[in-house]
């Protein structure tokens, strides 16, 4: 493995998964424990109508993505917070249409074929040094932010009402996370592509869940998972020349269903004796 | 600590609306120190409504709330909140102990390193009051329905309120904890004002001190009937019946009024 480490691209590889392991390891924990999976996606996928239109329109994608992923993240949120049954299928319908208008905007686009595979699984293997200063400095705000939060975060996700009845700013709270959710996906997406960053923010916490007491334990056991996933998964990938993020991916999952597996023997287990 | 005989919650003239539909209209409520409140009244008749007013979740649409001689949700800790147990979300990594300290969570004094060991030194003394201490490592997604409820309690006791407020609690309990769980209140009740929401009528009967009724308007009653009498009248009244069940009840001619704590 380490002589790999000799390459640059594979050096910062290395470091984009490991950013994306941490920065997922903490949005991801609130995520699973306030059940955001779905909304989460809704808004990976609607930032694809942003990318369509920044092409279109001939922007900066990253600025356009942004913006798409935040008005369509706050539609969201609003919706959820009236009625948690009504936003799964406005939800829905949002991911789905910005799916469709992205592609169709990119379809109308003069000479511009936009590889929709990179974005789908991104391409971790050529990432430049800048981003990697972008990401790196998002995974600082984040952590800073999460810990000046945190109380008001574990009230909100334990027990909203509850926490209202304290005066946490719970409304306040929920736009703010649903918005750093936004942003962070497309920062990510860019990347390590739409589908592992849905893998990182639910496969990592979900695992880290079952072996946490707390959220503070949740998030850095998910951090350290989505670290071993990305890391390993990168290895693979280069060892036996297969595409980097299905392979974290792959490996991930894989990780998951052992984990339930196990889990599932030893209940059944203990049921016996 | 507020002076005996003074109203720790005072409801003028309140009125409230969700969108366009009145929920509750021209309330005037008045709960004294040391009491012990049911509410009852049929689904949809605005209890959680009267509830949230009372916590300062919703604000009036007309009229005035004052808790404590100020408005609602501002005496951070002075009402005490147990909700519904289906609000709680199970599968949150947290131990009873963290549970228990949420309650003494107070926003406005937020910091980057809390005072853990003092937080949990209170929260491990309420813990030890309601015989739950031997929990205070355990997950609160393995606890019974009875065991949550007790933690719930706890939760909203760290703070030491003047008023204890309970949406619904004996809902999800079986007869024996919910039994446990009057016990419990009426032991509180010696130095706490408590208000439950329930449509347990034998409880009411035999635990709480003074009655509202609450179908889009309030009407309190000092004094509880028996049991019977209770279930009697709350049974007869239809849900658009405008006269009160326990009004109802006190016309009868039977005056067997029961005063369980003398």
């Amino acid at each position: 493995m380490f002589e790999l480490l000799q390459f640059e691209f594979m050096q910062n590889a290395l470091m984009a998964g490991l950013l994306t392991a941490v920065i997922c390891g903490i949005i991801g924990t609130l995520v699973v424990v306030n059940r955001l999976v779905f909304l989460s996606g809704g808004i990976a996928h609607s930032a694809y109508g942003g990318i369509g239109l920044s092409y279109y329109m001939g922007w900066p994608w990253l600025p356009g993505a942004i913006g798409f992923a935040l008005c369509s993240a706050m539609v969201m949120a609003a919706v959820s917070l009236r009625s948690r049954a009504h936003a799964d299928t406005i939800i829905g319908v949002m991911w789905a249409l910005g799916m469709a208008s992205g592609i169709l905007l990119l379809d109308l686009t003069p000479g511009y074929n936009v590889d929709l595979m990179s974005y789908l699984f991104g391409s971790i293997l050529s990432v430049p040094v800048s981003e990697l200063w972008l990401m790196s400095v998002v995974a600082v705000v984040l952590i800073i932010g999460t810990l000046w939060l945190f109380r008001d975060l574990v009230l909100m996700s334990c027990d909203e009402e509850f926490a209202r009845t304290r005066g946490v700013p719970v409304t306040q709270l929920y736009f703010l996370l649903v918005g750093c959710v936004a942003v962070t996906v497309v920062l990510v997406v860019q990347v390590v592509g739409l589908i592992l960053v849905i893998a990182l923010l639910t496969i990592p916490p979900a695992i880290a869940s079952r072996y946490s007491h707390s959220l503070s334990g949740m998030m850095v056991l998910a951090c350290l998972l989505g670290a071993v996933f990305t890391s390993s998964g990168l290895w693979l990938s280069a060892v036996f020349d297969l595409t980097s993020g299905p392979a974290i991916i792959f490996l991930a999952a894989i990780f998951f269903f052992l984990q339930q597996g196990i889990d599932y023997l030893r209940q059944r287990m203990r049921r016996i004796v | 600590m507020s002076k005996t005989g003074e109203p720790l919650v005072l409801m003028n003239g309140v009125c409230y609306a969700y969108a366009s539909e009145m929920v509750l209209c021209n309330v005037h409520l008045q709960i004294n120190k040391g009491d012990f409140l049911a509410v009852i009244g049929p689904n949809g008749g605005g209890k959680t409504t009267l509830v949230k007013l009372i916590l300062g979740l919703l604000t009036p649409t007309r009229g005035t709330v004052l808790v404590g001689g100020r408005p609602p949700g501002e005496k951070n800790g002075f009402v005490g909140y147990v909700p519904q147990q289906t609000d709680q979300n199970q599968s949150f990594p947290a131990t009873v102990l963290e549970v228990v300290c949420m309650g003494l969570f107070d926003p406005r004094k937020r910091s980057f390193f809390p005072r853990h060991r003092e937080n949990n030194r209170l929260a491990m003394a309420v813990l030890e009051q309601l015989a739950l201490a031997d929990l205070a490592g355990r997950r609160i997604g393995d606890l019974s329905g009875g065991q949550l409820q007790r933690v719930l309690i706890a939760r909203a006791l760290v703070s030491e309120p003047e008023l204890l407020i309970f949406d619904e609690p004996t809902a999800s309990l079986d007869t024996r904890a919910q039994t446990e769980f009057f016990e419990l209140l009426s032991k509180l009740n010696a130095d706490r004002t408590i208000l439950v929401v329930t449509h347990d009528l034998l409880a009411i009967a035999s635990y709480a001190r003074s009655v509202a009724c609450v179908n889009h308007t309030v009407h309190s009653h000092a004094r509880v009937g028996s049991a019977g009498e209770l279930v009697d009248a709350f049974y007869s009244a239809a849900r658009d019946n405008p006269i009160c069940p326990v009004e109802q009840f006190r016309r009868l001619p039977v005056q067997k009024e029961i005063h369980p704590h003398v």
